[in-house]
This record gives structure tokens, C-alpha cells and sequence, in this order.
């Protein structure tokens, strides 16, 4: 089951708005950017972690609010989880109050190491550039994952052996790095969307887990 | 608003959820305003696509440095002295004659902040991150892009920490500029792959 944020082909999209080019659209949201930033490190989640809770967010919520917005609900989210700020800390402050709650650490995740998530792997890559791999039909496992629901179940010729990395969907849940190699992926649009009868190709930066040999 | 004391913010409004957890995280001692001011002017005025179109620029202009972009384009681009998050991992893709790249990502809103710097909002739209991979063609044409039926269109989801940079393909007619000359030819767009450099429109 595709999360609300896996939104890669699918259909219903209108388009593009193409004059909305800038970076911030208010003041606000300037603040949202950094403000959400440091609370992400106050917190203590990773980037994967990070984006765990946006991907979160009641699905009505995700769909209606703006970018930024969202940024902001997820550093109150994350910032409750870390055990930073008491559950109704944000009410209570907008109302004038003192928290009647007290913070609690209820996550398991954990901070980036400070030293980015690529990694040196002992293990070689089990495929090769040209060899033809199927995508797993689902996520090793409900939650964070960065395996597109378009690409599931698909077949596609590894273009790029692309490095060793932290597995994002350990790493978002505090089970750990568990750092496997990345390959760009190559499909055929024909395969994946086999009655638009387009012709162009899609690279997927897919994680070795979620990868067999077709 | 003076004397207002019963009037309580709309939680609903996000500029209003802001300035609390701001006040709430100052309170606990966990941050300091100023230091918010610099994390907004570094990735506002600091980084930016001038970074990647004198990458770009070099490589138009220098063929050894321009192999080496390709084969390495994260140590490639360090050489000019870009690099850090959201860049710790850099593919540079080429445009030519016969192969069109675009960038995007379809989960979130991954882009190359070191070179690019941060994302305009229609990339971060629902519409580019649905459409840029299953009809590519329409959604550069809403750009005003058109792509010959000869050209093999090649999208990038980067669904990893890996991050694309598209090199466009050197303008017509530009062969007698320099380096310098061709910087302001290579836009943003350019390099996320939404439009040609040297295009009329420029962003």
C-alpha cells in the first residue's frame, strides 16, 4: 500500500505551475525551513527519520497543506517524539499556557552521526552494471521505505552501481545503519506504464534489499 | 489587537505554529534566533544555481575537466570548491543530440543544495513529482521545452541520497565566448533539465 507521499505516476495531477518559482513564498516559511532544521537536531532523528514524519502526517493534511507547513507541523511532531516538548506544548503556548503535560521520548530514532550516510562496504555489490533485476512487490517492511510504488514489482536494467549507503528504512526506524549498496535502476516507461505508449526510460536509485535477479 | 488579551492565535496557521516552536525552542535554551538568520541567509543567498552554472560552465569550456565531471562529478565538483549536504553524493548527466535529461523526486523534494541550492516550489509541486516520470514530454512542454520524437528522454528519480545534475548541452552559436561569458547562459532550469540553456525564458 503506497503511502500518501508515493505519488510517482500517478494519475489525476494537474499541471505544473510552473510560475510558482520561488524559494519562500512568505517570511513564515523562511522560519519553517531552519526552525524545523534545528528542531529535527534537538530532537534527535536522522534524515530518514526526518522524513518519516512527514510522510506521517494525517493523509487529508498531506494532500491539503503547503510545503512548508508541513515542515513545521513535522517539527512539532518531531520535537514531541524526541521528548523536547510536552504533547500540548504548542497549544498551550498559542493559548498563553504552561504545558499540563511532560515531555516524553516515545521514538526509537536516532541522529545522523554527523558524518553524512554514505558508507564503505566489506560486501561487493551483488549486480553489475547491465544486469537485469525485478523490484520487490512491496517494502521489506510497513513504514519509512524509499522503494517508489511505480517501480514495484517491475523489471529494469542496473545502469549505475551507485555506492554504499545507510538503508533508510532501518535507519528511520533507530534499527540501525544496516548500509547496502544503491544502483540506478533503468526502466522502460513501456514497462511501466504499458498502455501510455511513451518511450522514454526512468532511473530509480533503488537499495540492493529491495532488488532480485530477474 | 492592543488589549486583546482573550484573542487566541489560530492553530491552524502555520506562520502562528512557527513563531511558538521558535519562542518554545529559544525558552529551553535549544536555539538561538540569530542562528536561524544565518541558516535562512547561507541556503537563501549563499548557495545557488550561479554554483552549478560555473560547473557547467568549466565543463562547456575545459574537456579534461569535463570527463573528469562525468566520471566524478562529486570530486569534479569540489574542485571548484562546492560540496556538503544534500551533495554528498554527485551524477552528473549529459545532454546531447540525442539524449534529453530531467530530474526529480517523486517522495520528497531531494535536490542538489550545494550546487543549486534550494528548490523552487513547482519542483517541490505534486504535479512536477507525479508527472515528470510517467509523461515526461508534456510536462516539458509546460515549460515551454519541446523535445524532438529523435531524443531518448531520460528521467532521474533520486529516490536515494544521490544527486543529479543535468549538464545542458552548450547554446548555438556561443562557440567564441569564454568561461565567464557562458555563465549567465546556464539557468537553473537548464540544469534540473526542464529547459534548454540559452533558452528566451530564463530562470
Amino acid at each position: 500500500m503506497a503511502g500518501v507521499h508515493d505519488i510517482g505516476g500517478k494519475p489525476g495531477f494537474g499541471a505544473v505551475p510552473v510560475d510558482d518559482d520561488v524559494l519562500f513564498h512568505d517570511d513564515w516559511e523562511r522560519r519553517a525551513f531552519a526552525v524545523t532544521q534545528f528542531a529535527q537536531v534537538a530532537a534527535g532523528f536522522n534524515t530518514d527519520a526526518f522524513r518519516h514524519g512527514i510522510e506521517r502526517e494525517d493523509p487529508e493534511t498531506y494532500r491539503s497543506a503547503t510545503y512548508f507547513d508541513k515542515w513545521i507541523r513535522n517539527a512539532e511532531r518531531m520535537l514531541v517524539e524526541g521528548g523536547v516538548l510536552a504533547p500540548d506544548a504548542v497549544p498551550a503556548a498559542l493559548g498563553g499556557d504552561a504545558p499540563a503535560e511532560t515531555p516524553t521520548r516515545t521514538t526509537d530514532a536516532r541522529p545522523n552521526e554527523g558524518r553524512g550516510t554514505l558508507r564503505d562496504l566489506d560486501a561487493v555489490p551483488r549486480f553489475s552494471v547491465g544486469d537485469r533485476v525485478t523490484v520487490a512487490t512491496e517494502a521489506p517492511s510497513a513504514g519509512h521505505t524509499r522503494l517508489p510504488d511505480y517501480v514495484a514489482g517491475r523489471s529494469g536494467t542496473v545502469a549505475l552501481v551507485n555506492g554504499g549507503w545507510v538503508f533508510p528504512d532501518t535507519h528511520a526506524h533507530g534499527q540501525g545503519e544496516q548500509p547496502t549498496w544503491v544502483y540506478a535502476i533503468a526502466f522502460n516507461a513501456s514497462d511501466l506504464w504499458p498502455d501510455d505508449g511513451a518511450s522514454h526510460v526512468v532511473y530509480v536509485d533503488l537499495f540492493e534489499p529491495y532488488l532480485d535477479a530477474a | 489587537m492592543t488589549g486583546d488579551h482573550t484573542h487566541t492565535p489560530d492553530p491552524a496557521d502555520p506562520a502562528i505554529r512557527v513563531e511558538a516552536i521558535e519562542s518554545l525552542l529559544v525558552e529551553a535554551g535549544l536555539l538561538d534566533s540569530a542562528r536561524v538568520d544565518a541558516l535562512i541567509e547561507r541556503y537563501e543567498h549563499d548557495l545557488g544555481p550561479l554554483n552549478g552554472a560555473h560547473v557547467v560552465a568549466r565543463a562547456w569550456t575545459d574537456d579534461e575537466y569535463r570527463a573528469r565531471l562525468l566520471e566524478d562529478g562529486t570530486a569534479a565538483i569540489a574542485e571548484l570548491g562546492y560540496s556538503g549536504a544534500q551533495g554528498e553524493h554527485m551524477v552528473v548527466v549529459e545532454n546531447s543530440s540525442d539524449v534529453h535529461n530531467l530530474v526529480v523526486c517523486t517522495l520528497c523534494s531531494c535536490y542538489p543544495w550545494p550546487v543549486l541550492g534550494l528548490p523552487p516550489s513547482w519542483y517541490k509541486s505534486p504535479e512536477y513529482r507525479a508527472r515528470a516520470v510517467r509523461e515526461p514530454r508534456a510536462v516539458l512542454q509546460e515549460f515551454g521545452t519541446n523535445i524532438g520524437d529523435d531524443v531518448e528522454v531520460r528521467v532521474w528519480d533520486s529516490s536515494a541520497e544521490i544527486r543529479y545534475l543535468v549538464l545542458p548541452e552548450r547554446p548555438v552559436g556561443t562557440e567564441d565566448l569564454t568561461e565567464e561569458q557562458l555563465v549567465p547562459l546556464v539557468s537553473r532550469d537548464s540544469m534540473i533539465g526542464v529547459r534548454l540553456a540559452g533558452a528566451s525564458e530564463q530562470r
